[in-house]
């Protein structure tokens, strides 16, 4: 399962670039990509609307989005002075502070990491703005980022939520100050192994196979025109085929030598489809 | 260790819920689990492209308020039992279990248990349309757990025992708890009453297997319902849906004969019958989700909005059932849906 990774700063990206063995895709000069086995990983720039366009640019990359799983991981802060710098969070509600529209990842695998809901913001902000936000909702404390709600809503056009994960390193207690560029790296080189035990994790939403393996999909494919079905007659033919892929734990081998067959007119495709639903449904 | 989050790790919360008795002694009840607080319960239930199969690998618990549609009136997929005034009500969303015929998985865009707490509101509208029915001379019948396995859930909200309590201060309402549960103990020393009526849906061992995951088997089923019916319970059996599996008339008939080593036949309330059926969008969709159940790519037939057996199939399969059941139980106790 290809996994697609949307970081908004270098400084976040670097450490799983050197982890992950990335390598930087030269086709892709105006937003930093980089590539490795089954990772993607791109730089969009800070803000939730850079964010909604790197993940889409990710996205749209890939011949098949669908089957892939996107995450966000980046910096935020905290108005907690109890939640220690450093520590990665499992995002379990992004809320839009603009919008005030929350979003909510679907958390199904264990990850052994601490959860919390994340407010985007449109700006950076600082303890005493914070204070005041906090006051007109739960009054929970949340983490604070500026990229997690553009990026799942851009992910989410793709992707369902099991496969959207966002993952926060608190950097900072919204102090303003400028933060140590050394001290946020080893913070990101201390959490590498949870973010890539994370990542691993993650293949198990790949789901089963198809019950039709491609030559069983292939070979449907050949017999619709040999035999002259009908758009209904083929859909028809690929349900009794499940049906028969299913129950019996088989492929499509039966099948073949209808390949063989020649049809010249509706009565003979209709006995023969006939023949092939007895095969296939044969108690 | 599973790599999957146990059920009910993760626990919605909507903010007009948050005051309820009930919400309360849920979280309690998961105390290590993650609390979410929401706006509206649809901001997590109706998000799009929610994989369901997926979800039934880890359900999440959502508490809510129902706002409106407290009871509804019945669908042509269901049996009513010759009462006109028969409706049903949604007081818990989605099922423990995962068969894999259930209408569900077509109907709601998630898997994950959305639970209501406001259980007072739906008791005053229950009176209302007690009130308004149609028929005056015929009880209200209400189904409490239609989309849904409410005895299965008996350990985790009192509902079953709420609502019987309820139906038995209530004149002239008729409440039918449909259940494959053998969690009868749930319903602890409460006495019978003969407006509440207990249904066991029974499935040959075959189809338990390989169709009703997580679901207990027919013994266990059985044993429950006789353990009802000897308590004084009102009892009825459902067998249905009936599905054509390759030796579907073996099957059935062994079920059958299982049932009545178990149930007295003179106190079964009534039987009902009826073949594999769903709404046609229902269907589509779940066809569209998964592809490991051979039971939904059977050459089913459209009839107008519903996809079931040919008139023919039909015919044979409730025709075989009726015929089967005839020789335990009165014919005027089975109902068939045809």
């Amino acid at each position: 399962m290809l996994k697609i990774i949307v970081a908004a700063l270098q400084i976040e990206a670097r450490p799983l670039i050197r982890a992950l063995g990335l390598k930087k895709d030269s086709t892709s000069p105006k937003i930093p990509l980089y590539r490795g086995d089954g990772v993607r990983l791109v730089v969009c720039g800070t803000g939730k609307l850079k964010a909604a366009v790197g993940t889409t640019y990710a996205l749209t990359r890939e011949a098949e989005p669908q089957k892939t799983i996107a995450v966000n991981f980046g910096f935020c802060g905290s108005a907690d002075p109890r939640i220690a710098t450093g520590s990665l969070f499992m995002i379990n509600k992004i809320t839009d502070a603009a919008t005030n529209r929350s979003f909510f990842p679907d958390i199904l695998l264990n990850h052994g990491l601490p959860e919390s809901p994340l407010t985007t913001h449109d700006r950076p902000l600082i303890r005493a703005e914070y204070d005041e936000e906090a006051s007109r909702r739960t009054g929970e404390r949340e983490l604070v980022d500026m990229e997690g709600s553009g990026f799942f809503m851009a992910a989410s056009a793709f992707l369902g939520p099991e496969r959207i994960i966002c993952l926060k390193l608190v950097s900072d207690h919204l102090e303003g100050n400028r933060l140590d560029k050394d001290l946020l790296s080893a913070f990101i080189e201390s959490q590498l192994p949870q973010i890539e035990s994370c990542l691993d994790a993650c293949d198990a939403l790949a789901g089963p196979p198809p019950a039709l393996n491609p030559e069983d999909a292939t070979l449907l494919a050949a017999l619709r025109p040999r035999l002259r079905l009908t758009t209904t007659q083929s859909h028809q033919l690929r349900d009794w085929a499940t049906a028969y892929a299913i129950r019996r734990r088989r492929d499509l081998t039966i099948l073949k030598p209808y390949l063989e067959q020649t049809v010249n007119n509706k009565a003979e495709r209709n006995r023969l489809l006939a023949a092939i639903k007895d095969e296939l449904l044969a108690p | 260790m599973s790599c999957w989050l146990p059920d009910f790790s993760h626990v919605y919360v909507e903010s007009a819920a948050r005051d309820y008795p009930l919400t309360g002694k849920l979280l309690k009840r998961f105390p290590k689990s993650q609390r979410v607080w929401i706006d509206d319960y649809l901001e997590v239930f109706a998000r799009s492209r929610q994989n369901f199969q997926m979800q039934k690998r880890s359900m999440k618990l959502i508490l809510a308020v129902k706002k409106d549609n407290f009871l509804y009136a019945g669908s042509n997929n269901a049996q009513d039992f010759g009462y006109p005034n028969f409706h049903y009500n949604t007081l818990i969303l989605n099922c423990l279990y995962n068969c894999d015929y259930c209408f569900l998985q077509g109907m709601y865009p998630s898997a994950n248990v959305v639970l209501y707490v406001n259980t007072e509101d739906f008791f005053e509208a229950t009176r209302r349309a007690v009130e308004r029915r149609a028929d005056p001379d015929t009880p209200l019948y209400l189904a409490i757990s239609y989309d849904t396995d409410l005895l299965a859930f008996e350990s985790l909200a009192h509902y079953c025992r709420l609502w019987i309590e309820f139906c038995r201060e209530t004149p002239d309402l008729l409440v039918e708890i449909r259940t494959k549960s053998a969690n009868y103990a749930g319903l602890g020393k409460l006495p019978p009453h003969p407006r509440a009526i207990l249904a066991w849906t029974l499935s040959p061992d075959e189809v338990v297997r390989a169709y009703e995951k997580l679901t207990p088997s027919l013994d266990k089923r059985l044993q429950a319902a006789a353990r009802a019916q000897a308590d004084g319970w009102p009892v009825c059996l459902c067998f249905d849906p009936v599905l054509r599996i390759p030796n579907w008339r073996e099957a059935y008939k062994q079920c059958v004969e299982k049932t009545f080593e178990r149930i007295d036949p003179g106190r079964v309330r009534n039987v009902s019958v009826g073949v594999f059926r769903m709404n046609r969008e229902y269907f589509k969709r779940m066809k569209k989700s998964r592809d490991d159940s051979d039971i939904l790519f059977y050459p089913y037939k459209s009839d107008g909005n519903v996809v079931t057996h040919s008139t023919l199939e039909r015919r044979e399969m409730t025709g075989f059932l009726k015929e089967t059941l005839e020789q335990y139980i009165d014919k005027e106790k089975i109902a068939l849906w045809t």
